[in-house]
């Protein structure tokens, strides 16, 4: 599937990855964004890339400025959204796609589409939410702030620089998890692993972690982990565990607060 | 690696009447950290199969413990193997003794990964796939034929309700794959027999 429009094009390279990344939620085997002069410059300078001015990277800025949709291609299926009116969003259920803006409550279900109803009651059993109330406010146990969906360096300097000179709330736990080495080490580089620990939050190994809880971190079962990775499915960060999916903004203002919160309402 | 032939399957079957069953729960992460392909099968649903992960405490309410549904065939409702691309999702209902899924929608990885792995997914209609369910419902031991020569499944006789006698439909999949399941082959078996004739083809060249 291909994502397109102003919105698009005005966002960085990375959170374009971000909304790729989540293409197979959706079914999709990938995600594409016609390449334009935020991706050529996000391949300026990085290793394998031709260097900048050469004849090969004028060859290869050719090709790639090939590679877009015609004006009158043909889609399958086109959906237009107003990108103003998206607020923070977040997931109450235990897929992706039962997800609501920050504000809003979850849904009864003589509200949802007549495709979605099956699973409401059995997702929400074992996230122990209730239809018709409202997620804002909501106690949260554990914040991971991870994963190849959300935990790139541009993520990790967004949180910093929310977070610095605040504390956690002292009854959440709060992991970092850089998505890679490199990423990991640009972030001790540029002193944002400092914030974090100035925060009482835990720097840990990059990789997978609580993703999917492969590894030691993981979720106890019951607790409630507002996590930025891609999957909330039953039991994915650990038995029993309930995951809520929402940006790495989201998840920060949780760990600071303690309880799922709009974080738009602490920027201002 | 070989697989076993795939031509009629004819077995009662498993109803499994959830929708959207993701990867994670056919086989939970923590089981991923294997070397081979086998054995995945005793963790298949682990953890809708059991309490706390306590193979003691056997779930139930939950299908593949109920003694009254077998076979070799598990049916599910639409988007069935959603999430998560791994492919010992395929390898743990293949292992556990499945040799066809059935349902009205597979995810796209999913089913490719089970036609990789000698695991047929038979897409059917919605219509069909709800008359499997009220089937078994009415009797466990209804049996379904699948005939991937003719393309056809089929619920098998006339304890159907409301029909008195078969009912079934045609189901599509790509005629490669087809090939490979009908002889056992996976890529490079079917590769391995046309062999002869890439070997005439380079001698052209």
């Amino acid at each position: 599937m291909e994502f397109a429009g102003s919105a698009i094009r005005s966002l960085s390279m990375e959170a374009r990855m971000t909304i790729c990344n989540m293409s197979i939620e959706m079914g999709g085997r990938c995600g594409l964004i016609a390449p334009d002069e935020i991706t050529f410059n996000y391949i300026q300078g990085r290793e394998f890339a031709p260097p900048a001015g050469g004849e090969e990277w004028d060859k290869k800025l050719a090709a790639w400025k090939a590679l877009f949709s015609d004006a009158d291609a043909a889609f399958d299926k086109e959906y237009h959204f107003d990108a103003s009116g998206i607020q923070p969003m977040i997931t109450y259920g235990t897929n992706p796609g039962m997800g609501i803006g920050i504000s809003e409550n979850i849904p009864t279900i003589d509200t949802i589409n007549e495709n979605d109803r099956s699973g409401l009651s059995k997702s929400l059993a074992y996230m122990g939410l209730h239809q018709g109330e409202a997620i804002k406010g909501h106690k949260v146990d554990y914040v991971f702030i991870g994963s190849c969906t959300n935990s790139r360096i541009e993520d990790l300097r967004m949180v910093a620089s929310f977070v610095k000179g605040k504390q956690k709330a002292s009854d959440v736990e709060v992991w970092i998890v850089p998505g890679s080495k490199q990423v990991e080490q640009q972030a001790k580089a540029e002193g944002i692993d400092k914030i974090f620990e100035a925060a009482g939050f835990q720097l840990r190994q990059p990789g997978c972690s609580a993703c999917l809880g492969m590894n030691e971190d993981k979720i106890p079962s019951g607790k409630y982990c507002i996590s930025t990775s891609n999957r909330n499915f039953e039991g994915r960060q650990g038995a029993g565990a309930r995951t809520l999916l929402a940006s790495p903004l989201t998840a920060a203002a949780a760990a600071i607060t303690g309880v799922v919160t709009d974080v738009r309402e602490l920027l201002n | 690696m070989s697989k076993a032939k795939v031509d009629i399957i004819k077995s009662k079957f498993v109803p499994l009447n959830i929708e959207n069953v993701d990867t994670d729960q056919i086989i939970p992460a923590r089981f991923l950290k294997a070397t081979t392909r086998d054995g995945f099968g005793k963790n298949l649903f682990r953890d809708w199969r059991y309490e706390n992960d306590d193979e003691a405490k056997p779930k139930a309410d939950f299908v593949l413990n109920q003694p009254q549904y077998a076979g070799d065939i598990l049916v599910a409702a639409k988007n069935f193997g959603c999430g998560s691309s791994r492919e010992h999702a395929a390898w743990a209902i293949y292992d556990y003794g499945f040799k066809a899924v059935v349902s009205s929608f597979f995810a796209d990885i999913f089913k490719n990964n089970a036609l990789n792995n000698g695991l047929l997914p038979v897409t059917v209609t919605e219509g069909f796939l709800q008359k499997i369910f009220a089937a078994s419902a009415a009797d466990p031991d209804t049996q379904i034929e699948i005939n991937l020569q003719e393309q056809t499944i089929k619920l098998l006789g006339s304890e159907v309700p409301s029909t008195g006698g078969d009912l079934g439909e045609a189901f599509e999949i790509s005629a490669y794959k087809k090939t490979c399941m009908l002889n056992g082959y996976d890529d490079i078996d079917y590769l391995l027999s046309i062999k002869e004739d890439i070997l005439q083809y380079e001698a052209t060249m």
